[in-house]
């Protein structure tokens, strides 16, 4: 459906965007150098690896960060492990997206069925859902794909609720009429009137969905579940160095959680950039 | 033949909550509209005006009775052929920014009534028509790139105008185009309709509740209230000589330029509602 014969021009938009919000575009430069790193990077030491010589350090010039109880360099290992539980965080995203969109459309249609699913929506809602994954990934035996479905299983009902609320609403408004006025297809409605009014407020609910699955993953992870070790994850090493607090050696769980946060502060910010350029366009 | 033709139309709307009454919005209206004419439909809110202006473009179904335009039955086309009939019949919003896609460019949404029912004309001329509708109805062709949160609320008006005369359309259903503007813009977009409507020879059924808008633009009044036209004749003679309890109100309600004018207000006299007003007229 690309026959526009004018178009706003975006790329103005998203650079205006992006000054705007500092916070947002520096969020999205850190969590990109932090996957790339994690990817491609040559690590100052193996982040699997331990070495019974060099056991609690406190960062300095050998290892920036310190290591762990077992001498594994916290650095290497908070960086390796946005592999992992940034991986499984976007690839839950995705899967919350689709299925939850696919669902929310069909929850938004009129009739009986759509009512049906609402219900069951409710329903299901009624439990406390990180409880219910956490009972699916340990009963799966530790399977990452289950942390993956446990994040859906979370963030597909809010995809739905927001999608299916969006959609009923725009469906009474007035340019939605002025285009059935103007003779326009359920087709193009859809694709060219409904959709494109959506997408903005489904990709601040995608961003808060990344950041909100960056935090189960951790939770799941600090309770001993999904990412299993040597593979490092924030939330394992949180719990790793959680006994060491007390003890004075604050950067084993420090890093971690500083990355956690980094990284939910950055897609929160992100979700926040792009719901005010949505209203913007709303005015 | 008249142009536009509605006949003993009637529309229910079921009640919004359980429990709820149903609301009767139209009992049996009839109405035409000539080829070139204005016809303005006058009501409070609530009297069915609007609900008339979307049955007469069979954006509402009705309950029963008939529209016809140019001798074809709304009621009985299928979707296609109802579609492809909407290139005649276009509509005007009363709020501008809400019919207009916030995402889409000025210049495409006064494009999609062409790219929808003269798809050979191809990019270039779709295009080109634009860019002089625009202009025709007073708005700068750079406007065509920008989005419709960008503009003010008399340039949005002339937005909605030029999507709706751009198919070229011999039937406008006005709905209160003006009543969401200040005064000095309502004056500009009246002139722009009434030059449009000379140009094009377009029909204009134009829904208002303002009598002073209503006395200017209109060859025709059709008086509405409670669900019921109950008077519709020339402009001049309904003011003239006004039938109905209903019409007399309404007139007397008009606010005189001149505050020492002593009548103004005369047929609410002791009376707490309009429609007390109507059923309770004391012999004058």
């Amino acid at each position: 459906m690309h026959d526009d014969v004018f178009a706003p021009r975006r790329g103005v938009q998203m650079r205006r965007m992006l000054r705007q919000h500092p916070g947002a575009a520096l969020g999205v430069l850190f969590i990109l150098v932090l996957l790339l790193a994690s990817l491609f990077a040559p690590l100052p030491y193996d982040p699997m690896g331990i070495d019974g010589g060099a056991t609690l350090r406190s960062p300095g010039g050998e290892h920036w960060f310190g290591t762990d109880g077992a001498g594994g360099d916290i650095f290497s290992r908070v960086i390796y492990a946005a592999r992992v539980d940034l991986s499984l965080a976007l690839a839950g995203t995705v899967l919350s997206l689709v299925v939850g969109v696919l669902l929310g459309l069909a929850a938004s249609s009129k009739g009986k069925g759509s009512e049906r699913l609402v219900r069951g929506l409710d329903a299901f809602q009624a439990f406390p859902l990180l409880i219910l994954a956490l009972a699916l990934v340990s009963l799966s035996g530790n399977k990452l794909y289950m942390v993956v479905v446990a994040i859906a299983l979370i963030n597909v009902p809010r995809f739905m609720r927001l999608l299916r609320s969006e959609v009923l609403s725009l469906r009474e408004s007035r340019f939605i009429e002025a285009a059935t006025a103007t003779g326009a297809s359920p087709r193009r409605i859809i694709f060219r009137h409904l959709l494109p009014n959506v997408w903005g407020i489904v990709l601040v609910q995608t961003s808060l969905t990344v950041a909100n699955a960056i935090v189960v993953i951790a939770s799941l992870s600090f309770l001993g579940i999904g990412v299993s070790p040597p593979t490092p994850s924030w939330g394992s090493m949180i719990r790793d160095g959680a006994g060491n607090m007390s003890s004075g050696e604050w950067w084993i769980a420090g890093f971690a959680g500083l990355a956690v946060v980094l990284c939910v502060l950055a897609f929160n910010q992100l979700a926040d950039a792009i719901g005010d350029r949505t209203a913007r366009t709303y005015r | 033949m008249s142009l536009v033709e509605i006949e003993d139309v009637h529309k229910v709307f079921p009640a919004r909550q359980r429990g709820g009454e149903p609301v009767h919005a139209l009992k049996g209206v009839s109405l035409h509209v000539n080829e070139g004419e204005t016809l303005a439909v006058i009501g409070e809110s609530g009297s069915g005006k609007s609900t008339l202006g979307r049955v007469a473009l069979r954006l509402i179904d009705v309950d029963s009775g008939a529209v016809r335009i140019d001798g074809k039955d709304l009621g009985t086309m299928d979707a296609n052929t109802l579609r492809r009939q909407r290139a005649d019949m276009q509509l005007v919003f009363q709020e501008p920014f809400e019919s207009l896609n916030p995402r889409m460019a000025i210049g495409a949404i006064v494009a999609e009534p062409l790219q929808i029912h003269q798809p050979q004309l191809g990019t270039t001329e779709i295009r080109r028509q634009v860019l002089s509708t625009l202009e025709h109805v007073g708005l700068p062709q750079s406007f065509a790139d920008r989005l419709p949160g960008e503009l003010s609320g008399g340039q949005q008006q002339r937005v909605g105008i030029a999507r709706a005369i751009i198919s070229r359309p011999r039937f406008v259903v006005l709905d209160e185009p003006t009543s969401s503007l200040d005064l000095s813009i309502r004056a500009q977009i009246l002139a722009l309709l009434a030059e449009l409507q000379r140009e094009y020879s377009m029909a204009y059924l134009f829904v208002s509740h303002d009598m002073h808008t209503v006395e200017w633009v209109s060859d025709r009044i059709a008086v509405m209230y409670l669900g019921e036209i109950v008077e519709t004749k020339p402009t001049r003679e309904l003011f003239d000589a006004p039938e109905h309890p209903y019409t007399q109100t309404l007139l007397s309600a008009r606010l005189s330029p001149d505050p020492r004018e002593p009548h103004a207000y005369k047929a609410f006299a002791g009376h707490k509602t309009v429609r007390d007003a109507v059923e309770n007229q004391e012999p004058a």
